[in-house]
């Protein structure tokens, strides 16, 4: 297949390397209110300085609730946003810095699916001519006959068959339709694919053809991915490395098994114990977190999570965390991470996980791991 | 885990809900959205109607309520029993007068359920009055629910709206008014799908201490089968209009006997299992009403189907304290069947 062949050669610099980089990415949306003649202006801090890299040929999850900024931050990697400020480094070069034309050839390296996959698609196009289109405004194929073969070959991929391409949007279930955004996004050779909540609008039974379909691309294609998921159970079957996020700030980053393993950060503990399992002989993992997430322009002082947090203390409303590496490839910021290989020391000298574990009510995270080591 | 069986006189259940059906009247014939239905509901117990979308599930709930009937083009069948007493046999008039004092519900979409010119407080009042009168005996209930289903702060909250609150907190004002009439059955829709997994494990602790407390009956319709697991007592898997399953909760995960349950509870992604190289996938999806198969509805995607599932449709067969309905589900019981041949991912999502 002449795809492949292109796309191993596109991955030089071979899987390991880093893809994408993003420094310090800062997205602040400004809100002007017009009260009794009076202006006042509150800014949303959606995204506040992240700092992670995607890995060639392997999956990075994002995952967080709504309004984490998680969306926000695929969308200035797919450049549908400016970002106030930072950097981003896509394959050796400045992402933010092409305009037009450039900018224009330089998408085809970056594609994206979308969590509806039917109001991504035009309900007046049939199949076969969304995934034609995207040939024809990249410039991939010239003749018309050309692409439509391409395109029906690529559907085939995807899983689709010749009498699904004649078909319209509407006529297909949720997990064709998303199959056939996956056919658009990888038409083209793409290099980086966003999927953004790709999986979270169709059934349990289809997620998992959808996650499978897109493991079988990577490996194939050699893609890497960023999957922005609120499910954490998905992203752990996807993943090779988690980001948390966490109002606007990346609060823990972690190999996938790792972060599951051993979450270091309180929020990364109190999501996997809210994660529902469908496994009744597990229980329930303690009481829920209190509270909810406060407002993106009314930030806490310090940590932004230590109102929600049961191991809070004076120190954490005075000064915000900084990310700290707690093993080789795991970051956390948070002043008392949970449990970590490496026992963190503070300036003062004291480890860090001397403090009693359980020992204030409403831990729900810790009683989760004694639920699971007693298994 | 159990609801507790004292509170039962006569031994009829609380809801009876027998061959329910529910048409879809078109111009080119009826269409079977939900196709002889039937489960019960015991006091105090909390059951979950599992199954994806399609499934009929809601449909159900609506019936339930008296909902279904209310739209022209849907013909409601069979007989649903609260605490012995046909619902659907009663007309609209009637079952407003239920709605509320016996019948709670509560919505997917919190926000949308309530009005967004009213003031919350306000909103929860009105559900107070149907069931009380005078203003300081309602005004007093007001108070005591809001602290009931914990919405911190009561006094500045009740003067909000809806808009200026949060959709963990719209939810907690739609479950204080669905219990305000102090309704014997609860019927939740998808109660937690808008809301994040933390303020999701909130909502569904405090249903859980509703029912504790005011011994509430809790129909809670979901697609998430970790809820399931972690909420009902017995679970009823929907598919393609019919129940293919029914039975306690622990049975039913540890032990699942129809094919369309097995692919289920494996195709759910867990938190606390390792990334596996693929994960179990049922092949095709779920057919439309109009384009249901003959026979068994699941046969084009069961592994197990035989000549039978696909021209006859199997009754449920009790298995242990299960009932499954499926050709095969004795020999699959017996484990005559390997279950981990299950449905493999395939590529194609067309059925053959």
């Amino acid at each position: 297949m002449n795809m492949v062949a292109e796309v191993t050669q596109g991955a030089e610099g071979g899987p390991g390397g880093a893809l994408v980089e993003l420094r310090d990415l800062v997205k602040h949306y400004r809100l002007r209110h017009h009260r009794r003649g009076r202006q006042t202006v509150r800014t949303i801090r959606a995204v506040d300085g992240v700092t992670f890299s995607i890995h060639r040929q392997s999956t990075f999850g994002l995952v967080g609730e709504s309004g984490c900024g998680k969306s926000t931050l695929g969308r200035l990697l797919l450049r549908l946003e400016k970002p106030t400020s930072g950097q981003v480094t896509f394959d050796g070069g400045d992402w933010l810095a092409g305009r037009g034309q450039e900018l224009r050839r330089a998408r085809k390296d970056v594609q994206a699916i979308f969590q509806d996959p039917l109001g991504s698609l035009d309900p007046r196009h049939r199949v076969v001519d969304v995934v034609s289109e995207a040939l024809e405004a990249h410039g991939v194929i010239a003749g018309k006959r050309e692409r439509h073969d391409r395109s029906l070959e690529l559907l085939e991929s995807v899983g689709l068959r010749a009498e699904v391409a004649k078909r319209y949007p509407r006529e297909l279930s949720g997990g064709q339709r998303q199959r056939v955004t996956i056919a658009r996004a990888i038409s083209v050779d793409p290099k980086f694919l966003v999927c953004d909540e790709a999986v979270s609008s169709l059934d349990v039974s289809v997620q998992a053809q959808v996650v499978n379909l897109l493991d079988e691309l990577q490996e194939t294609l050699g893609i890497s991915y960023l999957f922005i998921s609120h499910g954490l159970a998905t992203v752990r079957h996807v993943a090779d490395e988690i980001g948390v996020m966490y109002l606007g700030r990346l609060v823990e980053r972690a190999p996938a098994d790792e972060l599951f393993s051993s979450p270091a950060h309180p929020y990364t503990g109190a999501l996997l114990a809210a994660a529902p399992v469908p496994d009744p002989a597990v229980g329930n993992a303690g009481p829920p977190l209190r509270g909810e997430v406060p407002s993106a322009t009314d930030l806490p002082s310090g940590c932004r999570f230590r109102l929600r947090c049961p191991r809070a203390e004076a120190i954490c409303a005075e000064v915000e965390p900084e990310m700290v590496q707690c093993s080789p490839a795991h970051e956390v910021a948070c002043h008392f991470p949970m449990s970590s290989p490496v026992p963190l020391r503070r300036p003062g000298g004291l480890a860090v996980d001397d403090r009693p574990p359980g020992g204030a009510p409403g831990q729900p995270v810790p009683e989760r791991e004694e639920k699971e080591a007693a298994r | 885990m159990t609801a507790p069986p004292s509170t039962r006189p006569s031994g009829v259940p609380l809801l009876a809900v027998r061959d329910l059906h529910v048409d879809y009247r078109s111009g080119d014939g009826d269409v079977a959205l939900v196709n002889g239905t039937s489960f019960e509901l015991e006091r105090g117990e909390i059951i979950c109607l599992v199954g994806e979308s399609g499934s009929g599930k809601s449909l159900t709930a609506s019936a339930i309520m008296g909902l279904a009937q209310r739209r022209t083009r849907l013909r409601v069948g069979g007989t649903v029993a609260l605490e012995g007493r046909n619902l659907t046999a009663l007309d609209q008039r009637q079952l407003r007068g239920l709605r509320g004092r016996e019948m709670g519900m509560i919505f997917q979409d919190p926000a949308g359920a309530l009005d967004p010119v009213v003031p919350v407080g306000k909103q929860i009042a009105e559900a107070v009055a149907r069931r009380r009168s005078g203003r300081a005996e309602i005004a007093r209930r007001v108070v005591e629910l809001v602290a009931q289903v914990g919405i911190s702060d009561p006094e500045h909250r009740v003067r909000q709206f809806p808009h200026e609150i949060s959709g963990g907190m719209c939810q907690r004002v739609g479950i204080a008014i669905a219990i305000a009439g102090d309704p014997k059955l609860l019927l939740a829709d998808e109660p937690t799908t808008a809301l994040d997994v933390t303020i999701q494990a909130q909502v569904l602790e405090l249903l859980k201490r509703v029912r504790d407390e005011r011994g509430m009956s809790v129909l809670l319709i979901t697609h998430d089968m970790g809820i399931a697991a972690q909420t009902a007592d017995r679970i009823v898997v929907m598919y393609a209009g019919s129940v293919v399953e029914e039975g306690p909760t622990r049975d039913l995960f540890s032990r699942p006997g129809h094919p369309y349950s097995i692919g289920l509870i494996r195709a759910v992604p867990r938190v606390d299992s390792a990334r596996v190289a693929r994960l179990s996938a049922i092949p095709g999806s779920m057919p439309e009403a109009r384009e249901r198969p003959s026979g068994c509805a699941f046969h084009p995607r069961c592994p197990f189907a035989v000549d039978r599932c696909r021209v006859e449709a199997p009754e449920p067969v009790a298995i242990g304290a299960r009932r499954v309905a499926c050709h095969r589900a004795g020999e699959l019981a017996s484990g005559l069947l390997n279950p981990s041949r299950s449905p493999s991912a395939d590529p194609g999502e067309g059925q053959p």
